[in-house]
């Protein structure tokens, strides 16, 4: 056979179009994803000159050496460490119980806890800790009450604040998956064990709970993960307690010209605390899941009314303490403001005088209608190679789209900036690195979840469909997307509003050009002006709950979708 | 419906091989046109992958697939023109009953009007005249199945496929819609291979059977064939119950043959067909439960055995009998239209008689040899 003959045959054989798309995958996971990390790594080896560092005081691995034997650097890891694990035991320790006793006990006005864990959840990670500063600062509302009274709270700054910020914005996770985790119990079982002799809590303690450790832990791992590397919270409420992540953003972001060795290097201990942190909780979910699946789920308990009033108590106080950041924020926007002093007046001059309001709204939106829609296209085209054309190459972009969680904000935004910021791309402070950012982010989860659609469909109608005698690429447009559609809608929706709250990544990457809705948030509280904050807060706010209440109102969703 | 010109489906040497598994091993089938012809074995013989070998989903590793004379190994399964039903229905979710059924009509560029009379046409034979506008979800899983039969035929296919079509049904709705495909299928003498591991459903509904095993074609034959004069011990047992000997050649001729089996007794068959056997060969003997007959006391027979009653299960038209041999062996015989409890308790012991053209006759199984 000639070249010329091989290359046609090759070209047959894999250039259709869905071989296109595996190449196209292959090159956005590379460029986007597996590049950058790789420039984080040859950065931090790199002399501030460009060039490898050689020995002594500029040997390789001098930053590494420096993280952990100076207090400064090593603190904040210790820091980091302290604050995510006590914030996910809370969230735990709220997070199953709120779960369980929504689902199993007749208290009243389950819908509007369920709408006020979501709005929780899909607020901006930082606003929690803004709204707890007016509550409970030093010239907080609930402060100057309780002065009043005679009481002085142990003060909200510092890592009790951290913590109980990370916690009340966290629990949502375990919530979410124990609810889903409770699904999959069948009542048989419950009724075996009672008729076993075991008493409610017996049986929650011998049966229920080891059957939803696997979701427990999953909970936990999310709640790690995403409060190890959030950087809002504590730069606003720590007031000095520094965490690793505020660490990086101070390096690499720094008035005096950033460092960008030691920013990489500090982005690749967290990651590697991340990875980590994924692969003890995959181990121990394997271990610990039985596959199970429920024929009759478990129904609600009879009650005495002392427990359904207990357990109501329970569930409104944290669900009221989780949702009232959100009030304050929102309730704050309509006062007036002087500086850091809310005056009890209505008002709508704060919305009127918000002067890079419009700017910010209108790069919010922007990205966030850009980077939906690009995750859509490529997550479903690339959701489907995964699913339907197995093969060597598809098999890699499975594996990489598996990574969303194990690569932070924070360490994508630093590899990005490292990567495309300078010579000879100059992105830095672009829309375009930006959209990036927040594509690469947001992908994984697109893939990931048409992917998982196409699997639990199985390819029956597709192959009805080619054996109809419609081709396999008409039968995509037919048959397979049709299909798939309302997910993918759905899908991006909550990709929506994911974007519009990302901050860990834009904080590192915008520039005054393209400040987002979170970023002028916080630029604002960090300035000290919370009426303006507020006013910002609220319209981000409302950015991220349309498609939510979009997504639950006209497909139907509750919210096990945001998992 | 116009008759659909029939097709003749020719296997040869088919072999289909996964990584670490031959799913189908040396395949050779002829179907002649209009045949009902099926496919029967236990789930994992290779039974599914050979029709979806047939329809293109897969390529086969060696071999020829032939419709009629022309070869279609290299034919896309597109382009094939085999109509499947599927074990999942895999109707179109999205589409309505007519949208399901005019589709693979659509893909053949058929204009409006006679689509219109195909559509209706292949609705109405089977019996989904009304349902047109509907939703597949609106549909019991039965009419989904109906939707899928008529959706699969309306294109006329060369050759129609169906992969356990039944198989999510219950019981009653199978073995209706069973006999409808069956008169279907023989008012529109369309071939058609039929994949099942139900041996009644095989038995009842085809002209003829292939039995699977392992990949390979352990048997092709009617279904009194495959009944009947089982080719091993295999196929016995896989298409119905029985009691099973191995034993030795005592004498055999154009009258029959004497078997020795290894508990002593000596059993007599006719002679089995496409078996050439002598003095000293090494076979397999049995008969079915419903074959016996429990004889009086005093009676003689052919074929008599002995054995104590150690279970007796009363079926309404029949009582079953699990008899032990004295040396242990076990036994199965049937009793039909029983008058009340049946002529036998438990713990008795009674001797039962099997008709030697009823003696099914087979050559040990290579795997049989080995252990």
């Amino acid at each position: 056979m000639t070249t010329k003959a091989q290359f046609q045959s090759f070209r047959d054989r894999y250039l259709d179009f869905w071989g296109i798309v595996t190449i196209l995958s292959i090159l956005v996971f590379g460029v986007l994803l597996v590049y950058p990390l790789i420039r984080l790594v040859v950065a931090s080896f790199m002399t501030q000159r460009g060039t490898f560092a050689g020995s002594g005081e500029f040997s390789l691995i001098q930053t590494y050496v420096e993280f952990f034997t100076v207090r400064y650097y090593y603190q904040t890891m210790i820091n980091s460490f302290f604050v995510s694990t006590l914030a996910t035991v809370f969230a735990v320790l709220i997070g199953v119980p709120v779960a369980y006793l929504i689902y199993r006990i007749p208290i009243p006005g389950k819908l509007l806890i369920r709408v006020a864990i979501v709005l929780t959840f899909v607020s901006p990670p930082f606003i929690g800790a803004y709204a707890w500063v007016l509550l409970l600062g030093r010239t907080g509302v609930i402060t100057q009450w309780l002065q009043v009274v005679g009481i002085t709270l142990p003060s909200i700054y510092g890592w009790r604040g951290i913590v109980l910020v990370f916690t009340l914005q966290a629990f949502p996770f375990v919530f979410l998956l124990v609810s889903s985790g409770l699904r999959s119990i069948d009542q048989s079982l419950e009724d075996a064990a009672i008729n076993m002799g075991r008493s409610p809590f017996g049986v929650f303690r011998t049966v229920i709970l080891p059957l939803i450790v696997p979701s427990i832990s999953t909970g936990a791992l999310l709640v790690f993960v995403t409060t190890f590397s959030d950087f809002g919270t504590p730069s606003i409420i720590g007031e000095g307690f520094r965490v690793l992540a505020a660490l990086i953003y101070q390096e690499f972001v720094n008035e005096f010209g950033g460092n960008p060795r030691r920013a990489s290097t500090l982005a690749i201990l967290m990651l590697a605390v991340t990875i980590t942190a994924l692969l003890v909780q995959r181990w121990f979910a394997k271990r610990t899941s039985f596959d199970q699946e429920a024929v009759v789920p478990l129904g609600i308990r009879r009650t005495t009314r002392r427990q359904t009033i207990l357990a109501s108590a329970f569930v409104y106080i944290v669900v009221f303490a989780a949702f009232l950041p959100t009030l304050t924020i929102v309730v704050s926007s309509f006062l007036e403001s002087r500086g850091p002093l809310l005056i009890g007046t209505f008002s709508l001059e704060g919305y009127r005088s918000a002067a890079r309001l419009p700017m910010a709204l209108r790069n919010s939106l922007v990205f966030v209608f850009v980077s939906t829609l690009l995750c859509v296209v490529m997550g479903t085209l690339m959701g489907y190679v995964v699913a339907r054309r197995k093969n060597r190459v598809t098999g890699i972009v499975d594996t990489l789209s598996m990574t969303p969680y194990a690569v932070a904000g924070v360490v994508m935004g630093v590899s990005l900036a490292i990567t495309y910021g300078g010579a000879p791309f100059f992105l830095s402070g672009s829309s375009l690195i930006l959209i990036m950012a927040y594509f690469i982010r947001r992908l994984p989860y697109s893939v990931r979840s048409v992917s998982g659609l196409l699997y639990q469909m199985g390819p029956d109608t597709e192959e009805a469909s080619v054996n109809l005698g419609v081709p396999p690429g008409r039968t995509f447009w037919r048959v397979t997307l049709p299909q798939i559609t309302p997910a993918v809608l759905s899908g991006a929706l909550l990709t929506m509003a994911t974007i519009a709250r990302e901050f860990n990544s834009t904080v590192i990457l915008y520039s005054g050009r393209t400040r987002t809705l979170p970023v002028e948030v916080f630029a604002q509280v960090l300035q000290g002006n919370f009426g303006a904050a507020s006013v910002v807060g609220t319209v981000l706010i409302v950015m991220t709950l349309v498609p939510i209440v979009i997504l639950f109102m006209v497909f139907g969703k509750n919210e096990q979708a945001l998992l | 419906m116009p008759d659909v010109a029939s097709t003749r489906l020719k296997i040869e040497n088919l072999t289909m091989r996964f990584p670490g598994v031959i799913a189908v091993n040396n395949a050779s089938i002829t179907v002649e046109p209009g045949e009902f012809f099926t496919l029967l074995g236990p789930s994992g013989c290779g039974k599914t992958t050979l029709l979806r070998t047939i329809a293109g989903f897969y390529r086969q590793s060696d071999g020829h697939i032939q419709f009629n004379d022309t070869r279609i190994d290299r034919i896309p399964a597109h382009r094939r023109d085999t109509g499947m039903v599927f074990q999942n229905y895999a109707v179109f979710p999205h589409l309505t009953v007519w949208q399901n059924v005019a589709y693979g009509l659509r893909a053949r560029k058929i204009d409006k009007e006679e689509m219109d009379v195909r559509v209706k046409e292949a609705l109405r034979l089977v019996d989904l005249e009304g349902y047109e506008a509907r939703r597949p979800r609106q549909l019991s899983g039965g009419q989904q199945q109906r939707v899928v039969v008529a959706r699969a035929i309306v294109i006329r296919p060369q050759i129609l496929l169906m992969d356990e079509p039944l198989a999510n049904l219950d019981a009653k709705l199978r073995v209706r819609l069973r006999e409808e495909l069956k008169e279907l299928q023989q008012r529109l003498g369309i071939t058609t291979i039929y994949v099942t591991h139900d041996q009644d459903e095989a038995l009842s509904i085809s002209d003829r059977v292939a039995v699977m095993s392992h990949g390979k074609i352990a048997q092709i034959g009617t279904p009194t064939g495959i009944y009947r004069h089982p080719v091993s011990r295999g196929v016995a047992e896989f298409v119905g119950e029985g009691t099973f000997f191995s034993g030795k050649v005592q004498e055999a001729d154009d009258k029959g043959v004497t078997v020795a089996i290894d508990d002593g007794e000596v059993l007599h068959a006719d002679p089995p067909e496409g078996l050439q056997l002598t003095e000293g060969d090494l076979v397999g003997i049995g008969f079915r439960p419903h074959d016996t007959r429990i004889l009086a006391d005093g009676e003689e027979s052919e074929n008599v055995l002995a054995g104590t009653v150690s279970q007796r299960m009363y079926f309404g038209g029949l009582v079953r009998y699990n008899l032990e041999m004295q040396q242990g062996t076990r036994l199965q015989a049937e009793e039909y239209a029983p008058s009340r409890d049946g002529r036998v308790t438990k713990g008795e012991t009674i001797r039962i008689s099997v008709p030697r053209d009823r003696m099914m006759v087979f050559s040990v199984d290579d795997s049989e040899k080995q252990s």
